[in-house]
């Protein structure tokens, strides 16, 4: 989905912005920066973040099992103590194994931050859950790692949706899972090359996080809770149809288009009859809007993470239909014959004389 | 071959690199940085959103004709639903021939491949031949394989294979355990070859002449597919769980020839897929992780060995990570 680097230099070249000596040497910087480059492609960041955790997961064991700690103070202090030194030696190595043991050392000191505040000040679980989420949005600034930010970042998002659903509070989850959703937007539509060196490296790793939190909490809600009257279903999904609908009128002014034009106009009733057929099933719009967000944004996970959701959602959709076999029958066959109108619409309306034209 | 630089994926990060490294000017990092990510162009746009409906159309059209036979409605007689389900196949076969090797024409042919099951189910429903599940999707193995052969398309592939797969579980459940003692089960044997066999023939067609199949991630799913079912029985032996010694030792055996192959394939860096090598890696490294954990909780007690064993896969990821970053530098990248 990215260019190469190749047909970036080239595009940069035609549109002036560098010159063919600019061109020469940035060829010739490349050795250099490869030494820098922590780009690696997502199973190799999934493998090192599993590692990590595991190896995190053993190590707490072993200081709550060696009882090393006979106060929560005790594993509290250096719970943080063991944090801060990740964070500086992670800032400071480039060694895999170095990387992998200050990324495990930072999950441990975590751990422990929170069960030694848990031993120390008895707090209930909400609270814990906001100490949490403060303790990972501080992670997010300071580890200064991919893996280490996204396992901070998700873990954030994981705390903020159980202290919703802890709340028993249908308001507050709704509340919660839009305002991921705005996150999702905001963090990936903000222009790539906005702000400082440290946002750009923290902006993937916590747009994954988010993308993957509000998709999750969107599944959450399909689940049986009793508190739960799903009267809220329909505002939730009309909150995730009008950012959708946001995302929509941002793609075409990326393509200096407008909703006022027939291809808003059509986007945007394709959204809204999406959200408003499937308004039971929040996810499938939800889906939808990161999976264009995906593609805009030319991210494969995200793109990768939206299509499962989508799968996902929608079977679960047609599974839950209270019709029969017979009658979902025909309410699959209709859907599908939409969809497959939709496209010979898009077809007869952009025949290839018109390709390439303004949206 | 070493693969050019230039030809790499142009992330957030390379690019900041090679400016760090004075490649790029703080104005030109910027530019580089909104290309980068920049949305595609309109025709991209609707060929996408061509391609998105098209898919979901015909998947759910197919579910819904699946779903009415399912029904199995008794207004309808036999031959009705039989004449229904033929004239389906027939239409998309006829539509597949149509539209040609286009994206409709795939997708017309895999539902006629697909409709195939439910005319062979709704056929044996209605004249209770009495024939095995097995045998059904056997039948249906064999009778749509010359489509699958001659459109040479490798998602359909994967149809064919999976009804394989389907066929050899059901045929062992069916058939054949109660032949055996009760505890032996080496159908995921079975099914680790069918898709590990697919997966290295897939490679060599690849590699060869034809240069087919294209894209890669049909061969990737059978490779982890391969991997998936050799792998529990390797950790169970590393593990000393389970009964069956020859069965596991079998997964050991199989898990071995797959990470071989995987390593063997990549050995040439234009030939390289850093995919593959990090599944293999990781089920190795997963089988030594089993062996010195059971190795360590039998001669240590549980608290020095749960410290070892946090060192142990610390070491196991740090070196994987390591080495799949120094096979990846002379990969040409998909990210």
């Amino acid at each position: 989905m990215r260019p190469r680097l190749r047909e970036l230099v080239q595009r940069m070249v035609d549109e002036g912005a560098l010159s063919s000596d600019d061109a020469a040497a940035l060829q010739r910087s490349l050795p250099k920066a490869a030494a820098t480059d922590g780009s690696a492609p997502w199973y190799v960041r999934l493998l090192s973040a599993f590692g990590a955790w595991l190896a995190a997961a053993l190590l707490a064991g072993f200081f709550v099992a060696a009882e090393l700690f006979k106060h929560g103070g005790g594993a509290l202090a250096f719970g943080l103590l063991l944090l801060a030194a990740a964070c500086v030696v992670r800032s400071r190595v480039r060694n895999d194994f170095a990387v992998q043991a200050a990324l495990a050392a930072a999950v441990a000191g975590e751990a422990l931050v929170l069960v030694g505040a848990d031993d120390a000040w008895h707090l209930r679980d909400q609270k814990l859950a906001l100490l949490a989420l403060a303790l990972n949005a501080a992670v997010v600034v300071a580890l200064a790692d991919p893996v280490g930010r996204f396992l901070a970042s998700a873990f954030a998002v994981g705390c903020a949706l159980f202290v919703a659903y802890d709340e028993r509070w249908e308001g507050l989850v709704i509340l919660v899972l839009l305002l991921l959703g705005a996150g999702t937007l905001a963090v990936w539509l903000a222009p790539p090359s906005w702000g400082g060196a440290r946002w750009r490296a923290i902006r993937p790793p916590l747009g994954v996080a988010l993308a993957a939190g509000f998709l999750g909490g969107l599944a959450l809600i399909l689940a049986d809770h009793p508190w739960r009257d799903r009267s809220g279903d329909v505002l939730l999904t009309a909150g995730i149809t009008a950012l959708a609908a946001c995302l929509v009128a941002w793609i075409l002014r990326a393509h200096r288009g407008s909703l006022r034009s027939e291809a808003g106009i059509v986007a945007l009733v394709g959204i809204v009859l999406l959200g408003a057929v499937g308004w039971r099933t929040p996810g499938i719009v939800g889906a939808t809007a990161v999976l264009a967000l995906g593609y805009h944004r030319r991210e494969v996970v995200l793109f990768g993470l939206a299509i499962a959701a989508f799968v996902g959602f929608a079977g679960w959709y047609y599974y839950s239909l209270e019709l029969t076999l017979l009658e979902k029958s025909g309410v699959l066959a209709l859907s599908g014959a939409v969809a497959l109108g939709a496209r010979e619409y898009l077809r007869r309306r952009h025949q290839p004389s018109q390709q390439g034209a303004p949206a | 071959m070493v693969a050019d630089p230039l030809d790499r994926a142009a992330t957030a990060e390379r690019l900041t690199a090679i400016a760090a490294a004075g490649g790029l000017s703080d104005q030109a990092l910027a530019r580089a940085l909104e290309l980068a990510s920049e949305s595609p162009p309109p025709a991209q746009w609707r060929a996408f959103l061509s391609r998105s409906l098209l898919f979901l159309g015909a998947a759910l059209m197919l579910a819904g004709v699946i779903f009415f036979f399912a029904f199995n409605w008794a207004d309808l007689g036999r031959f009705a639903k039989l004449a229904l389900l033929e004239l389906a196949v027939a239409g998309a076969a006829t539509g597949a021939w149509q539209f040609g090797r286009n994206a409709a024409g795939e997708a017309a042919l895999t539902a006629a491949a697909v409709l195939v099951g439910p005319l062979l189910a709704v056929y044996g429903q209605a004249y209770q031949t009495g024939a095995d599940a097995w045998e059904l999707f056997a039948f249906w193995a064999a009778l749509i394989l010359p489509w699958v052969a001659l459109a040479r398309m490798p998602a359909l592939w994967l149809v064919e294979i999976a009804l394989w797969n389907v066929t050899a579980v059901l045929l062992w459940q069916q058939r054949l355990s109660s032949r055996f003692e009760d505890e032996l089960d080496p159908v995921w044997a079975v099914l680790a070859l069918i898709d590990g066999g697919a997966w290295l023939l897939g490679e060599s067609l690849q590699r060869g002449a034809l240069r087919w199949p294209r894209p890669r991630w049909p061969l990737r799913l059978l490779a982890v597919a391969a991997f998936a079912f050799a792998s529990p029985r390797a950790f169970g032996l590393a593990l000393g769980i389970g009964s069956h010694l020859g069965e596991q030792s079998l997964g050991l055996l199989l898990l071995a020839a797959l990470a071989g192959a995987a390593y063997f394939l990549s050995r040439r860096p234009e030939r390289r897929d850093l995919f593959l090598l990090a599944v293999a890696g990781a089920a190795v490294l997963a089988f030594i992780g089993c062996v010195a954990g059971r190795f360590l909780f039998s001669a240590m007690d549980d608290v020095g060995a749960v410290l070892v064993m946090a060192l142990v896969v610390l070491g196991e990821v740090g070196a994987l990570v390591a080495w799949l970053r120094k096979m990846g530098s002379t990969e040409v990248d998909e990210a």
